[in-house]
């Protein structure tokens, strides 16, 4: 039985349409990230999960019972605000214990679970501080916390990271991983940051325009991206223009070939124009493709070259010995390592 | 000291000259001697004080103004509170004429409130004698002066003030803050109580003093609204003053000040912040 099922789901808010049929399983114990530019309608996706943004058609469900319906407040989901929205005159423990209030639990009690949960975040022994004497980091860690305290059913996190420098968003969300593998808690995170879904998720839902372009592990969206967008947004960024003709691909506008070698058989496409995204590993050395050296460096075990060609900026690996601070590069490219998609419009 | 410091010796100036002068002149009649033609002699005395607390009626007539203020304060908090939440959440356009409707009724002076109040309410062309007309009541005489005319008047007058001071604070309130207290399943009533009331109770506050201070010195609306029994202390004020008694009004002011400060005094005490261990 899934954690959570978003069967069709559609929003539409006048003549808007903010969400249009979008589907969604999350196992139990599962870490699914929502992935997209703003304005996709990610938030507007996990809002309606917690009931705060009503759909226009379609199902929610979890863990078999309808709640499409259900006022937010009978779900039992935990949610984690973009703003936090901690409770300003509440001290750290009582803002992690105020969801505890409604079920009848003594004082000292709540304050244990309290304690407790603080102590998983590491703000143990920080409970009588007030919000204003926190760093951010610390703040995230206390909605966290107040989001665990009812024991959810479901945990969702609304760019929970959003506004912490990235050292910190990288240990945090580690944590947050952490935390709910220990709990096996079936989580949902709604981001715009491709290395923050990559890292943590199970499963990766990009979305485009209101929809769920690929949903996938991060592996599958990563090797093999169905459609240009996703091979764009997952961080394939190196793009190409191409045009495909009796099996030899050029290059649309230079009309120089991207490769010497004609595509394999599992490589065939129609004739026609095409989006190529390529990694930086996949340059070779026998081919047409020219771009101006603007400089090179090393980036972990990698040497990478940053080039200019046109008004583009490409990152390749740098296969070339010796190279001078300036230079013009001839490259082609290993297609196997490539994604080519028919070029929409 | 710096020659654009004394770019602010005018502002100062002006500022001791319609504020402190004043409060000064004010506390000197205080303790002048009274003399019914209406001259002030500056010998210094105590006098006034004397006739004020010689019987209880000004002393009762001061704690009833108070109270009755912190009464029609706190109306006027509960009805505005609401409101402003209610307007905070509406388009752009109806918000807009809300809010304008507001400021055109602050246009109205204590005046021709009054006027339009007495109309609203006399026997036969206000409310009663729609209601009368209607069947639904019999009425025997206008619903003013009275004690509740003269409230719901005083209500009437800072409720538009509260809205539009409360109207700031409470739309810039993060929506996000009853969501996630919706989310750990709450209902509307408590997050209103333990939610919304507490993260607006600085400006909930302010609003309270500023409602407090314009109703305090209510001379109009008391005196048109209500009957001599539920006159205000501003209304015997101006009596002294127009029967030339001027020390005796002035220590009457002065009492009123030194009550109204101490009553301000409890509340910034009462609701200042907490001190939290770090």
């Amino acid at each position: 039985m899934s954690a959570l099922q978003v069967d069709n789901v559609e929003v539409t808010i006048g003549d808007h349409a903010i969400l249009q049929c979008v589907n969604l399983q999350v196992a139990p114990g599962e870490f699914v990230s929502l992935l997209g530019p703003s304005g996709c309608g990610k938030t507007t996706l996990l809002r309606s999960i917690a009931g705060l943004q009503s759909v226009s058609a379609g199902a929610i469900s979890a863990y078999g019972e309808d709640i499409t319906t259900m006022p937010t407040e009978k779900r039992e989901f935990g949610m984690v605000f973009q703003s936090l929205a901690l409770f300003s005159h509440l001290n750290l423990l009582d803002n992690v214990t105020f969801p505890l209030r409604r079920f009848g639990l003594s004082k000292v009690e709540r304050n244990r679970k309290g304690e407790a949960l603080l102590e998983k975040v590491h703000l143990g022994g920080l409970g009588k501080r007030s919000i204003s004497q926190i760093s951010g980091g610390q703040a995230q860690r206390v909605a966290l916390a107040r989001a665990l305290a009812q024991e959810p059913r479901v945990l969702l996190l609304d760019e929970p990271f959003s506004a912490l420098d990235a050292q910190l968003r990288e240990e945090l969300r580690t944590e947050v991983r952490v935390i709910q593998k220990e709990l096996k808690l079936p989580v949902i995170m709604v981001t715009h940051d491709q290395d923050e879904a990559l890292t943590v998720s199970d499963k990766v839902g990009v979305m485009n325009a209101g929809r769920i372009e690929q949903y996938g592990s991060p592996d599958e969206l990563y090797s093999t991206p169905t459609s240009a967008f996703v091979a764009d947004f997952i961080g394939q960024r190196n793009h190409l223009c191409c045009s495909l003709k009796n099996g030899v691909l050029t290059e649309l506008d230079s009309e120089r070939k991207v490769t010497c070698r004609g595509l394999s058989s599992r490589e065939q496409h129609q004739d026609g124009v095409y989006d190529l995204f390529f990694e930086p590993d996949a340059v070779t050395r026998d081919g047409e493709l020219e771009a101006e050296l603007l400089f090179h460096k090393k980036v972990g075990r990698q040497q990478q070259c940053c080039a200019r060609r046109g008004d583009q900026i490409i990152w390749i690996e740098n296969i070339w010995p010796d190279l001078p601070d300036q230079a013009s590069l001839k490259f082609g490219l290993d297609l196997s390592l490539c994604h080519l998609f028919p070029k929409l419009g | 000291m710096r020659a654009w410091n004394l770019l602010y010796v005018p502002l100062v100036c002006y500022v001791l000259a319609v504020s402190v002068l004043p409060l000064l002149f004010l506390i000197l009649t205080a303790f002048t001697e009274n003399d019914m033609s209406g001259a002030i002699s500056w010998d210094f005395t105590l006098a006034n004080f004397g006739e004020l607390f010689y019987d209880r009626f000004y002393i009762e007539r001061m704690f009833y103004t108070i109270g009755l203020v912190m009464m029609v304060t706190l109306i006027t908090l509960v009805i505005a509170v609401p409101v402003t939440l209610a307007i905070a959440q509406l388009g752009y356009f109806w918000r807009t004429v809300w809010l304008v409707g507001l400021f055109s009724s602050l246009a109205l002076s204590e005046v021709l409130t009054v006027y339009a109040w007495q109309l609203m309410l006399a026997q036969s062309s206000g409310i009663p004698g729609w209601l009368q007309a209607l069947g639904l009541i019999e009425v025997t005489e206008s619903w003013w002066p009275s004690f509740p005319a003269m409230t719901v008047v005083l209500v009437y007058f800072t409720s538009p003030v509260a809205v539009i001071v409360l109207f700031s604070p409470i739309s810039r309130l993060d929506p996000s803050l009853a969501e996630s207290a919706r989310t750990m399943g709450y209902g509307p009533a408590t997050i209103f109580l333990r939610i919304i009331l507490p993260a607006i109770q600085e400006p909930l506050v302010r609003t309270g003093l500023l409602c407090f201070m314009l109703n305090i010195g209510s001379f109009v609306i008391s005196q048109q609204m209500g009957r001599p029994s539920d006159w205000m202390i501003s209304v015997f004020i101006a009596d002294f003053m127009s029967s030339f008694s001027i020390p005796l009004a002035g220590s009457m002011a002065l009492m009123l000040l030194a009550s109204v400060l101490v009553c301000l005094g409890a509340i910034f005490f009462m609701v200042r912040p907490k001190a939290v261990a770090a």
